[in-house]
Parts: C-alpha cells; structure tokens; sequence
C-alpha cells in the first residue's frame, strides 16, 4: 500500500527507532489504515472539490440583467423613430429618435469587465446612446457604462461627464425601455438627464443633455437591425 | 356671524401663517431635488494639505441631489437618534479638465449616505454646513477621494482635509 519513498521511510524510521521486523509489521499495518482512511475522507469530499474547481467565478456565474434583450457575448441594437405625425401630436416631445448600440467592441469590454471582481458598481453592459433631437439632423452620443440596479434593471451614466444617468429595464419580446428620472414612493416625478457629449460644463452654450420633459421620460425600443443603429 | 363662525375664519387666517412656520427649514429637505455649486475658498493661512498627485486645483464644485440620491433614500431606514439620512453627489471639475485622456469631471461613490440635523450633514469625512445667508460650506474633515471612468481607465482624485468650498443653491440645470 505504501508507496516506494513512504516504504523508504518507514524502515528507515524502525530501523532508527530499533523496532524489530514484527513492530515494524505492526506500524506498516497502522500506517496503512491510516492512509486509507485519508484516502476513504478525500474520496468523499473529491465530488465537492471537484464541483468547485469546476464552477466559474460567482462574479461570472451570477444572472446578469436583460439577457434576453442584451444578450451576453452577442452585439445589439435597438431603436425608436418618432415619425413626424406623432412628434407633431406631442409637441413637449423633444427626441425624434432614439438607439442604443452593444457593438462587438462593447461586447469585448463586457468580457473584460466580467472578468474583474464584482463588486456593487462595477460595470456589466457597455453601450453607446444616440439620440437625435426635434429640429436636429445631427443626432448626439454618448459612450454608457451600465451596473446592475437594486431592482434589478440597469443603471447607466456616462463614464466622462458624472452626475447623470439613466435607467434601461426589459420591455419584453426582446425590447428595452429607456426611462430618464423616476417617480418617488409619493407618486411624484422627478426629473434627470444624461449628457449627450464630451464637452460636460465645458461647451459655451450649456452641455447638450437628454432631459425628462414632459414628454420623455420613457422610451421603448425594439429589437432592430444593426445598420438602425448607425 | 356667530362666535363659532368666527373662530373658524379666525383659524382659517391663522393656519397658513402657522403652517409655514411649522415647514422644515432644514438643509436637504426630504424628497425635494437640489444643487449648490461653487468653488474653494480655503483660507491660506488654514494650513491645509496642498493637492497632490497631480496637484491641480478644484475649479468647480456641485453638490447634486436629483432622482438617483432621492430614490436612494427612500430605501434608507431613518435612524433611531431621529438625525435624517440623505444622498448626495459631489460632482469636482479641476483645472485639468478636458486636457487629452482627463476625465471631465470627477464624482463621489453613488451608494454614501450623510447623517443630517437642520444646518449640518456629515459623512464622517466631508461636511455640509448651512450658512445665514443660504449658502453652504463643503468642508473635508478627513478628505474625499472622487473618481472618474470606468473599471478598465479608473482615475481618481483627492480633496485633502482642511478644504472648503461655498457653494450657492442654483437651479437643477446648474448641476448638468
């Protein structure tokens, strides 16, 4: 049962403690079912290690929100036009259209992020806002770094310009909902915004922003082919 | 008009008067949106720390309380003592800011919580402290290290203790 080294050893232990070759038959037999012992106690606990060994990281193992809509390892885009008729039936409403785009570069920053500690507020979806505002042919961006809401949605803020954010929970049947601001236990609303550029404070005429007027506070975009999303 | 009548207008004209007394004249009141923006105004003789690493100056500081802080809130359970607890961003745009590869503006975590009285909210390292005039002052007990990006380019800053900052209250926009 013992192997070379360990049958090496255990003479030369009798031999130095003078033990004759029945005490040394004796200490072999002890040794040998102490050693199946061990091996009976690895055996039963090798299944757990083995799980162990085998299951990812928690970080990476966790349910990550809006899989089905933005889904993991896999680009995406989704879109809302505002056709003429309705923004000219809802004059309060400033966006004209509205995209948010995982392209394969989000996608790659997402692996890398997952692959970090987890912790609250690290990032799990990166994704790029476009917006096109009324009267505007020019449409603005902004780069989003998404973590995972207390309710499960995401939350989203521009990683240049801190201080605003937005929420982007599932709509169903793969659509995602863009809110901006929300309503407090009373009932109330309260607005917010997200810059839309770089320039923060920084641009002359006041920072470009996606604020909730009257009539954006909510936005549902469907699932839609990448060119919508350019 | 009957003495009864009477005593009711008479309460009628009163109640206003007494429930405007009555309002919380509090810094941060609960569930009302806010931002003070300002700047430094450490007296140089205070002897506080010099910023370093890189040692640029503060420019701007906003103090922002929108949605994201009042929903945070509502989620806190008020402590026993009767003190408030609120949420505040403190949004810090130094010098630098818009040189190549800055961060524009640096920002407290999301998740911190000061514990208030009427004139004071303290988060242990930093302090908001109401002033007569409606001002407030931002003054670091301890320091407060503000951050910008993401995990992969995350850069942050430090307001040493001893810095003060007054700030004024301004419309929502100014915290933008």
């Amino acid at each position: 049962m013992l192997g070379g080294a360990g049958a090496q050893i255990l003479v030369r232990c009798c031999t130095f403690l003078r033990l004759g070759r029945r005490d040394e038959g004796i200490v072999r037999k002890a040794v040998s079912v102490q050693r199946e012992k061990l091996y009976a106690r690895a055996m039963r606990i090798l299944p757990a290690l083995l799980i162990m060994a085998m299951t990812p990281p928690a970080s990476a193992a966790e349910a990550r929100p809006l899989t089905d809509a933005l889904p993991p390892g896999r680009p995406s885009c989704h879109a809302r036009v505002v056709d003429a008729a309705e923004l000219a039936a809802h004059p309060d409403r400033r966006v004209a259209a509205i995209t948010l785009e995982r392209s394969a570069g989000d996608v790659a920053l997402e692996r890398k992020w997952g692959a970090r500690e987890q912790f609250d507020d690290t990032s799990i979806i990166s994704a790029t806002l476009r917006v096109r505002l009324r009267g505007n042919p020019v449409p603005h961006s902004v780069r989003l770094a998404c973590t995972q809401s207390d309710d499960g949605a995401l939350v989203c803020t521009s990683s240049l310009c801190a201080g605003g954010e937005i929420g982007i929970a599932d709509d169903g049947r793969g659509a995602v909902a863009v809110s901006i601001g929300g309503t407090l236990k009373s009932g109330r609303f309260i607005g917010h915004y997200i810059h839309l550029d770089d320039s923060c404070e920084g641009r002359a005429g006041g920072p470009i922003v996606l604020e909730s007027g009257d009539g954006d506070r909510r936005f549902s975009l469907a699932k839609a082919p990448k060119e919508a999303c350019r | 008009m009957s003495a009864r009548a009477r005593m009711l207008a008479l309460a009628a004209l009163l109640l206003p008067a007494a429930s405007a007394r009555a309002e919380p004249d509090a810094l941060f009141p609960p569930a009302i949106p806010g931002c003070y923006i300002g700047t430094e105004i450490t007296p140089t003789a205070a002897g506080a720390p010099p910023y370093r690493k890189p040692a640029v100056p503060v420019t701007a500081v906003r103090l922002a309380r929108g949605y994201p802080q009042l929903a945070h809130e509502e989620q806190q359970t008020r402590p026993a003592e009767g003190d408030r607890l609120i949420n505040l961003r403190v949004i810090v745009t130094f010098a630098d800011a818009g040189k190549a590869g800055m961060p524009k503006r640096y920002s407290s975590g999301r998740y911190e919580l000061l514990r208030c009285t009427a004139d004071l909210c303290d988060a242990n390292n930093y302090r908001v402290e109401r002033q007569a005039d409606g001002a407030v002052l931002l003054r670091m007990t301890g320091g407060l290290f503000v951050g910008a990006g993401t995990e992969l380019n995350y850069a942050t800053r430090h307001l040493p203790d001893g810095h003060v900052y007054r700030l004024i209250a301004s419309a929502m926009g100014s915290c933008r």
